[in-house]
């Protein structure tokens, strides 16, 4: 049986963890594995994290306005090496206009910081199965 | 397309070798055949292990270690073990936070692993994931075991040089090194070594070794070290490695009779692990397919019968 595996963790100078601790228990308690990167993350840490620990989705959790900066560069790195694992941003206030911004480079999904963990669950759960079903189509 | 796979990780494929360790992690039957087809050509890799308990630092000394082997110019794999919820069999592994300012340096490969419901502090898959590393041409590969007590001692089997790291002021520190862990160590740390308590530490434990000297002396006549480390900021850092290196010499240089018996015995053990893997997870899933698992369960539930009555009807399925 195939476990889900994937990455928590927080980019550039955002000192707020607590977040990302939550996101990260309530994740592990549905039974995944979690990589716990922590703070203090680079796009280009991120990336060969990724690629290390073979993981489903990459989390980012965030309270400052940091991901505006850091998440093109990391989905452009990642184009960069042909990596393809869903990125979802979560925690902070993300304005509508943000959001469209966040899409348009290619992140699976945000969520505000009203969002219940079980629509985090869902969400993240349908982003994966979704990118796997694509994976084994390409693989086809 | 399996063929691809082992081509591309004895080549230095890392994105390869992560995606084998996942079917290992996994149980996937295509990575037993990966396997077979890579133990050939593994044994050039030198495995250092790293067990203790919780809280000595155990993340944090194997990062100073990747700093120094990379000092020397060596590639290094890194394999870190953290506990699985026995309940959801989720985990939250967070030993690589340590050792994160290595996360993007091309000669370091980092891997976290859950122990998903087994004991003694590393994985029947940890192995395999040793042999990938060791295949795709790392120089050392370090595994940092769980947060061990008093008999997860597997770490043995698969390790060159196994280090028992401890810390000052962990209460009576001596319930740390009873039997069994002291007949591991190679080699003894105790870090955080500027706290209250050090130097007290490190007498127990060479009195420990002293005492237990007759024992190991039986074994290969290697008497473990203690050194002193401060792993945060470096300090006995190059003495420690110095111990590693002298080790390393005695083992690769060392063909005494009692020193085969080791390796013998290692390797006994682990093919004994991995034949008792296999057929109680053939039989599980077989009884777990029929629904004769919960049944059973039912049955001691309702004290119908017991669970020794059985076990023993189970194994008869068997022979």
């Amino acid at each position: 049986m195939q476990k889900k595996r994937v990455l928590v963790g927080i980019l550039g100078l955002d000192q707020h963890e607590v977040g990302a601790i939550g996101v990260a228990r309530m994740l592990r308690d549905s039974g995944m594995e979690v990589i716990y990167t922590g703070k203090f993350n680079l796009p280009g840490t991120i990336v060969k994290t990724s690629v290390e620990e073979d993981i489903d989705l990459i989390g980012l959790s965030c309270h400052s306005w940091e991901y505006l900066h850091y998440v093109p560069e990391l989905m452009a790195l990642m184009k960069e090496k042909q990596l393809d694992i869903p990125v979802v941003v979560g925690g902070s206030v993300v304005t509508r206009k943000d959001e469209l911004d966040l899409e348009k480079n290619g992140v699976a999904a945000s969520f505000g910081p009203s969002s219940t963990n079980q629509e985090i669950l869902d969400k993240i759960n349908r982003i994966i199965k979704q990118s796997q079903s694509i994976r084994i189509k390409t693989l086809k | 397309m399996l063929s691809d796979i082992v081509e591309n990780i004895l080549a230095g494929s890392l994105r390869a070798a992560a995606r084998l360790i996942r079917k290992i992690d996994d149980g996937a039957p295509e990575a037993t055949e990966c396997l077979k087809r890579l133990y050939p050509h593994s044994g050039n890799a030198f495995v250092i292990g790293l067990t203790g308990p919780p809280g000595v630092g155990k993340s944090t000394l194997t990062d100073a270690l990747i700093e120094e082997i990379r000092k020397q110019g060596k590639t290094v794999g890194v394999l870190a073990v953290d506990p699985s919820s026995p309940f959801s069999g989720g985990a939250i592994l967070g030993d690589r936070i340590r050792m994160q300012r290595h996360a993007t340096d091309e000669g370091v490969f980092i891997r976290s692993m859950a122990t998903r419901g087994e004991f003694g502090g590393i994985t029947a898959a940890t192995r395999g994931a040793v042999v990938v590393m060791d295949v795709m041409g790392k120089d050392f590969v370090l595994v940092e075991t769980v947060g061990v007590g008093q008999d997860e001692l597997d770490i043995a089997r698969i390790a060159d040089t196994t280090i028992i790291v401890l810390a000052p002021g962990l209460g009576d520190s001596i319930q740390a090194i009873k039997a069994g862990i002291l007949e591991i160590g190679d080699l003894f740390v105790i870090n955080k070594a500027d706290l209250n308590g050090a130097e007290k530490t490190e007498q127990e434990i060479k009195a420990m070794i002293d005492m237990g000297q007759s024992t190991v002396l039986e074994q290969d006549n290697w008497i473990p070290s203690v050194v002193k480390t401060v792993a945060n900021r470096l300090q006995g850092i190059d003495l420690l490695w110095s111990e590693i290196d002298r080790h390393r010499h005695y083992f690769t240089g060392n063909v005494s009779p009692q020193f085969l018996k080791r390796k013998r015995f290692n390797l006994k053990l682990e093919l004994i692990e991995m034949v008792k893997q296999r057929l109680v997870d053939s039989l599980l899933k077989k009884m777990d397919d029929e629904g004769e698992l919960e049944q059973a369960v039912e049955q001691i539930l309702e004290k119908q019968t017991d669970p020794y009555t059985l076990s023993e009807k189970i194994l008869k399925k068997l022979v």
